[in-house]
């Protein structure tokens, strides 16, 4: 009960103008954290793809016939790593969240 | 965080000249054919394998095909090698237009449809090899052989049979060497007869009991069999072993384990060919920002009239700013400046290439009119300075009164004024447009509007000028009238 009393004469006592700087920091703090998150999620996208994607995809191949089968899905995860570069460069964040998505769904499947 | 659609709408071309320098652009689009090349090779195995399996008829197995199955296996590779490189081909093309969405539609759907069935093949094999694989499938094959090879009759039946023949084998023994000497055996014929039917008759008891065992256990053993092998067929391929993903679709859609996969393909084919297909245009888009800035794939300059007259008409549209990076390297820089600036190539101020400036004035002479012209030497003509000129001028003559500030008179003012001093800004008149001349009119007087210059039209309305002239400078106007 104490806390929430002190909070709310602190909210009450604190100037309008401090108000607004505070949610315009916290504005441009989250686009900080963002362009980290995303950078993060470009390294974690290869990390994805070279354990869960492309040694899984070897580790499956025993002759031909299998090589056929599972090289192809190892280099469509190639693409989808490539098309999130392409999508972080031109900072589309809807299509890189996209395809790390569907990278993901690849990575459970092999 | 961007939305999609925002990314869409915007002038990627342009977005990128802003945003990199040119050997960024050049890099990034080697980058990006690499990872084009990339998608290709990964489209064309993926087609490759359902196109040649359907082409031979048969297994993947090469070493077991003939001539005819080979000579197949090269045309569906040839096929698919054409399709899919006319799809990269294309995406890196940046072309536009009908022709291109039904071209794309083409090569799209031969690649969706291997690469489906490709996809399908792989959780096909991956669900029958774990299938087999699983503990109960194999007990069941132990079983189907441990049947096959079971006893149809009993040890107990197959020894009394045994024993009866053998009985019966001995007295006919006794009874043959009677015949050969009669003082050798004790028991009369007759007693022998006797046992040796006995014998005969406890044989054929002990036959039927054998045939009558044999018959119930072979029909249990067949039916047995037969429920261990329908067993076996169920487990070979277990829908239970698909991936939870795909489980889940079918539990979630309510349908049959192949039309899962078929959903889950789809999403995993169609995002790999939408990732295909944004590779390629981010290809297309880097080649677009280099023909903008007037260079070819390989960054070197385009001497060609089209190119060089098109980014100054394109970048005065935007406030003088524009295609010009300001991180450009300084030799871009100096280029750039003698692309719309030719005049200043031939002057030795401020540039670091006299032998080219001095080949330049060789081959362009001096113009007489531009000799006329003072020339004062400018060492940064950027496009906020080509914009500033025609501003000027039709800032002067609207103060003057000479032309009204609406956007008709204004935008016939621009393309004067282009005309006139196209050799200074280095640009060729025709390739201006109307669009383009009005819309520098319409950003003139949105500046002259700025700076008070002209104000809004309070009687707005259809056929009413937009803007007029600031009552203070309407005064003035009228003063320079009378004194006219």
């Amino acid at each position: 009960m104490n806390v929430n009393t002190q909070m709310k004469q602190q909210t009450v006592l604190s100037s309008p103008v401090k108000v607004a700087d505070n949610t315009e920091h916290e504005t441009i703090e989250f686009a900080e954290l963002w362009r980290v998150i995303r950078s993060v999620l470009v390294v974690w996208a290869v990390g994805v793809w070279l354990l869960l994607v492309m040694m899984p995809g070897v580790q499956q191949i025993s002759d031909a016939a299998s090589a056929m089968l599972h090289v192809p899905h190892v280099l469509i995860g190639l693409v989808l790593i490539g098309a999130i570069f392409a999508a972080y460069n031109l900072r589309s964040d809807g299509h890189m969240l996209w395809f790390l998505g569907v990278l993901l769904l690849l990575a459970g499947w092999m | 965080m961007m939305d999609s659609q925002q990314n869409t709408k915007f002038n990627r071309p342009a977005f990128l000249i802003r945003t990199k320098s040119l050997r960024e652009i050049l890099s990034d689009l080697r980058k990006a054919e690499a990872w084009l090349m990339v998608a290709a090779i990964a489209a064309f195995l993926a087609s490759a394998f359902f196109v040649v399996k359907y082409f031979v008829g048969g297994e993947m197995t090469p070493d077991t095909w003939t001539g005819e199955q080979w000579a197949n296996a090269f045309l569906g590779l040839g096929i698919t090698a054409v399709i899919t490189s006319a799809q990269a081909f294309l995406y890196a093309s940046g072309y536009k237009g009908h022709a291109a969405v039904i071209a794309t539609f083409i090569v799209v759907f031969f690649g969706l449809f291997s690469e489906v069935s490709q996809s399908m093949e792989r959780e096909d094999a991956t669900v029958r090899t774990r299938s087999e694989q699983s503990a109960v499938f194999q007990a069941t094959l132990g079983s189907i052989s441990s049947l096959a090879n079971a006893p149809t009759y009993s040890t107990a039946a197959s020894s009394e049979l045994a024993r009866a023949q053998q009985k019966a084998a001995s007295i006919q023994t006794r009874i043959d060497n009677k015949n050969r000497c009669q003082s050798c055996e004790g028991e009369t014929f007759r007693s022998l007869r006797q046992q040796l039917a006995d014998a005969k008759g406890r044989v054929a008891a002990a036959q039927a009991r054998v045939d009558m065992e044999v018959q119930a256990n072979s029909s249990a053993n067949a039916a047995a069999l037969q429920s261990a092998i329908t067993t076996a067929k169920a487990l070979e391929y277990d829908e239970d072993k698909h991936y939870a993903m795909i489980r889940l679709l079918k539990q979630l859609f309510g349908v049959t384990g192949i039309w899962a996969s078929f959903l889950f393909s789809i999403i995993i084919i169609g995002t790999f060919e939408y990732a295909f297909h944004f590779v390629g245009a981010y290809v297309a888009d880097h080649k677009r920002a280099l023909l903008m800035l007037g260079r070819d794939a390989q960054g070197k300059r385009i001497n060609t009239e089209e190119f060089v007259t098109q980014v100054p008409a394109e970048a005065a549209l935007q406030n003088g700013k524009g295609a010009i990076p300001e991180d450009r390297a300084n030799d871009l820089r100096e280029e750039y400046l003698d692309w719309v600036s030719p005049e200043q190539k031939a002057s030795p101020v401020g540039r670091s290439k006299p032998a080219a400036a001095a080949e330049n004035k060789a081959q362009k002479p001096q113009n007489t009119q531009s000799a006329q012209e003072p020339s004062q030497p400018t060492s940064d003509f950027t496009k906020k300075r080509f914009f500033k000129l025609i501003y000027t001028e039709v800032r002067n003559l609207i103060l003057n009164g000479e032309v009204k500030p609406t956007v008709r008179p204004v935008t016939d003012a621009v393309g004067t004024i282009i005309r006139r001093k196209s050799h200074l800004l280095g640009i060729k008149p025709s390739l201006i447009g109307k669009p383009q001349l009005q819309q520098i009119a319409q950003l003139i007087l949105k500046h002259l509007e700025q700076e008070t210059v002209v104000t809004r039209n309070e009687e707005g309305g259809v056929g009413k000028p937009k803007y007029v002239l600031s009552p203070k400078y309407i005064q003035a106007v009228n003063l320079n009238k009378a004194i006219s």
